[in-house]
């Protein structure tokens, strides 16, 4: 959960991108890190295999600056999609403020994204936590890709809560800063609600 | 704060600078870092060098959490410390109860012993400054209104070239 210090003045958030293996995640991160000025942002972390796959998480810092006396900070997390690597996407989960569900929007990683949003679910759960109680949005992404299903039917069947979902293309950005912002907002404003408990 | 996330008021702060000061000192050591469970860096003393200290907190707490689970398949109900030896530099990781991870780092040719000597000694001083719900805990942030406003106004200017 949200830490303040207020010692040093400091808010601390984190928000974990959780989805299905190659949905994107990672490429979310890349593309913040690059269009993000330096001064905002620390280095892109990743603890990925040989092949570029994430085994552990990236980790990206993103420094909003000094906001009514705080200085806002937030620590971007992904998780490894694959589903062997379980274990390691619940350490990561630890402590998120909220999450960007990344879901690959071709059909035939429906049951993938499916399986994946579920093990999300089971995964809050054993750290006490409730997805539909905490900040939450969903990027629909690969757009741009033939053979997609529609946004109607992707949200019929895997948002019938009706979350803020966005149309993404995480390589060119197209969505990825709305999703960021989107679950920012809804972070930012639980922290201003309830602090940090 | 604690394991569920929290505050640390500026009394608390300073009790723990001075501590983390202080450990330097007497171990001897290079660097120190108190990072809380969920991979935030709380507090950092002496030289840095080349580390860069948020995502060094993070990958530490990572590996901490994961040697927790190693600990739990070996039937063993946690571990408390582990130690990994460099070439020039060591370093030592030790849990503060469930609340935080204190990181220490020191040159080869410092006594290890000493180092745990002295991590034992301020893991006690700093646990029993986070306790929780005294570091002012509190429902909803004293920033004023429109915070969550003023920090989104903010990010869209750094996320502003997307």
């Amino acid at each position: 959960m949200a830490t303040i210090n207020y010692g040093y003045r400091e808010i601390n958030c984190k928000i974990v991108y959780y989805g299905p293996g190659m949905s994107g995640k990672t490429t979310n991160l890349e593309t913040i890190h690059k269009k993000v000025p330096p001064t905002n942002r620390g280095k892109l972390t990743s603890l990925a295999t040989k092949t570029d796959r994430t085994l552990f998480f990236d980790l990206l810092p993103l420094d909003l600056g000094t906001i009514k006396g705080f200085k806002v900070k937030f620590q971007l997390y992904t998780v490894p999609g694959q589903v062997y690597y379980n274990a390691t996407r619940k350490l990561v989960l630890r402590g998120a403020d909220g999450v960007v569900f990344v879901a690959d929007s071709q059909k035939d990683r429906y049951d993938d994204n499916v399986e994946s949003l579920e093990n999300l679910r089971e995964n809050l759960k054993e750290h006490g936590m409730d997805l539909d109680a905490m900040p939450f949005v969903i990027g629909w992404n690969k757009r741009d890709l033939p053979d997609v299903m529609s946004v109607e039917e992707l949200n019929a069947k895997m948002n019938p809560r009706g979350v803020p979902n966005f149309e993404m293309e995480a390589l060119t950005g197209r969505g990825v800063f709305e999703a960021l912002r989107a679950v920012t907002r809804m972070v930012l404003e639980k922290l201003e609600k309830e602090g940090t408990r | 704060m604690n394991k569920q996330g929290g505050s640390l008021s500026a009394e608390q702060m300073q009790t723990i600078e001075s501590v983390l000061a202080g450990y330097v000192k007497d171990a001897g050591i290079r660097t120190v870092l108190l990072v809380d469970p969920d991979g935030h860096l709380v507090c950092q003393s002496g030289a840095m060098d080349t580390i860069d200290p948020v995502s060094f907190g993070a990958l530490v707490s990572a590996n901490f959490a994961s040697t927790q689970q190693i600990a739990g398949q070996m039937g063993e109900k946690e571990f408390n410390a582990f130690y990994i030896q460099g070439k020039e530099k060591d370093l030592y990781v030790s849990a503060v109860e469930d609340k935080a991870i204190l990181v220490s780092i020191f040159a080869r040719g410092t006594t290890v012993g000493m180092v745990k000597i002295f991590a034992e000694k301020t893991v006690k001083e700093i646990s029993a400054n986070l306790v929780p719900g005294e570091g002012g805990d509190q429902k909803g942030l004293s920033v004023g209104g429109g915070f969550a406003d003023s920090a989104l106004a903010e990010l869209d200017k750094v996320l502003g070239g997307i």
